[in-house]
């Protein structure tokens, strides 16, 4: 059964005015248990609108969210529940810390749920390891950490309520090539050890082609493409028209493709790159 | 070459009661003028501390720091200093003091005491530079991140500055928003012959540059055309960064077996080393 799935959700500011904009239209979608879907779109596509109904900060204007078949809005407590089953993690996070001790703001979450101390204790141990973050750090105050640590405290914050889905808006934003990679190797290995399932919310195709399971673009508020990330990044011609970045790999096979070369368009790794142009040389044997 | 910023031995530290961090240490730096300069390293190795050295935002505790001649520690030479050198910065929401665009690009000539008229044609003249004439009366709240940016870019060559300092003005906006802000500056860059510093840790950027210096504990750890710095693979192992994406692929193919030039850094270099690779190889 599908962890977290959406029905028909649409979303409207300003209903019933005259200046009333759907921000999502009719969206779709199933995710399974311990995938990694990968949510594109550009800035006003509605992305972060239809996450922040998977948690029930926001109640859609019709349609309908359920997490293991059910409909999180059906009740007030459902409602609250879907907090903590769906741990949130908005953009730029660090700006969110605000306790004395970095442990304190790992623990906040926990500690709203209403857990023992032991357990609270163990939960943010588990997470700040998971991020990376020694035990000596705990103690310090957040400010005093360096930019890539607070990121990475902020975001074990969220993973010590241990949520069901882990939804992370631009994890990555603002970071230098070793934090990028840093965040999306933790993120990766979080997944695999825990079987969680995990929501990637980038701007970085290449992110996206390298580590989700699944893709969904949205474009004007709508689910423009969602399929496997075979299914979606094979269509880079589609992505470009929406004003996607696609990857460099795939711009580039494009645009040969528009010079004359016969090549196939539908690559998004290097290494599926490669191959291509070697078939197209004719150089298959020499693997 | 005629030398615009020049960095003399230049160390800067920021001081707390407990500790003194030393952010950059003893760099000799020349910026040339109507070069496009880009500065890349990590976080934490002190290149935002160095740009903010440029125009006085910071004055060095030790080295002199001279622009056009003029030591930014000399209190009285500030105003003409940062009227030769702006700076845009990273979040597009922190630099917008007015509520109408062309209001926010007269802000600085009219600090500078131009007169009205001459205003008028500089806002003009800056927005259409910048491709932003059309929301000249826009609301800068309605704008996207890379337009915001290039209506920051509007307000400080407005200033007829000669040289623009971006301080990771990329970092916070989206792809589209990023090509929007980088096609402006180069453009500035080539058709202007305004001066660039581009601090960034987008590597695809820095591969567009005319020169690269590799920032790494707060010295200057290389410095060179993009070529040369992304053909080191050691130094960029070493100061953490990355090959710009096209170049990755570039390296993928070559172990592959195809032959490649070593400057196949941009997509567009790519693009065209593998239509001549088709070429040669008779396939197109």
């Amino acid at each position: 059964m599908a962890v977290l799935e959406v029905r028909n959700l649409s979303h409207c500011y300003g209903a019933k005015t005259q200046m009333q904009v759907f921000a999502v239209k009719n969206v779709s979608l199933r995710v399974e248990a311990g995938e990694l879907l990968g949510v594109i779109g550009h800035t006003g596509s509605g992305k972060s609108t239809l996450i922040q109904h998977f948690n029930g900060l926001l109640t859609p204007t019709s349609g309908e969210v359920l997490l293991d078949g059910e409909n999180i809005f059906k009740d007030k407590a459902t409602t609250h529940a879907a907090r903590f089953r769906v741990g949130m993690c908005f953009q730029y996070p660090e700006y969110q810390l605000f306790e004395e001790t970095v442990y304190k703001d790992i623990s906040f979450g926990p500690r709203n749920m209403k857990l023992s101390d032991d357990e609270i204790d163990r939960r943010v141990r588990k997470a700040a390891q998971f991020v990376g973050l020694p035990d000596a750090l705990l103690e310090k105050s957040p400010f005093d950490l360096s930019g890539g640590e607070k990121r990475r405290a902020a975001i074990a914050g969220v993973m010590a309520m241990e949520p069901e889905i882990l939804v992370l808006d631009e994890p990555t934003a603002g970071l230098d090539p070793r934090g990028r990679d840093t965040i999306l190797r933790l993120v990766e290995h979080y997944r695999t050890e825990t079987g969680s399932t995990v929501i990637l919310v980038s701007h970085s195709m290449e992110d996206i082609a390298r580590m989700a399971t699944k893709a969904l673009v949205m474009n004007r508020g709508e689910a423009a493409l969602y399929g496997t990330v075979d299914e979606v990044f094979s269509q880079g011609d589609k992505l470009v028209s929406m004003g996607l970045d696609v990857p460099a790999v795939t711009r580039i096979f494009l645009s040969l493709h528009d010079r004359g070369v016969p090549v196939r368009t539908d690559v998004y790794t290097n290494e599926q790159a490669a191959a291509e142009f070697r078939r197209l040389l004719g150089k298959e044997a020499r693997a | 070459m005629d030398t615009i910023i020049q960095l003399r031995n230049v160390s800067f530290a920021y001081e707390t009661e407990e500790e003194k961090n030393l952010a950059v240490q003893g760099v000799d730096l020349d910026v040339r003028r109507g070069e496009f300069l880009a500065v890349v390293g990590h976080n934490g190795s002190g290149k935002s501390t160095l740009a903010k050295l440029f125009n006085a935002i910071l004055l060095p505790t030790e080295g002199h720091v001279l622009v056009e001649g003029m030591d930014t520690s000399d209190e009285e030479k500030v105003y003409e200093i940062r009227r030769r050198v702006g700076m845009v910065f990273q979040n597009p929401d922190n630099q917008i003091v007015a509520t109408i665009v062309e209001d926010d690009v007269a802000f600085g000539p009219e600090n500078l005491g131009v007169p009205p008229a001459e205003i008028r044609a500089r806002v003009d003249e800056a927005l259409r530079a910048v491709g932003m004439y059309e929301y000249r009366l826009y609301e800068p709240h309605k704008l996207s991140g890379g337009q915001k940016q290039r209506v920051a870019v509007a307000g400080i060559i407005a200033m007829r500055t000669d040289c623009v300092i971006f301080d990771e003005s990329t970092a916070m906006i989206d792809p589209k928003g990023r090509r929007e802000v980088l096609e402006t500056v180069r453009k500035l860059n080539r058709e202007l012959g305004i001066t660039v510093v581009f601090i960034t840790h987008f590597m695809e950027e820095a591969a567009l540059a005319d020169r690269v210096v590799v920032m790494d504990s707060g010295t200057i750890a290389a410095e060179g055309t993009p070529a040369q710095i992304f053909a080191d693979t050691a130094l960029l192992q070493r100061t953490g960064l990355e090959l710009p994406p096209a170049a990755q692929l570039a390296r993928t193919l070559r172990e592959h077996g195809v032959e490649l030039p070593d400057e196949t850094l941009t997509p567009e270099q790519c693009a065209d080393a593998l239509f001549r690779a088709a070429q040669k190889a008779g396939v197109v």
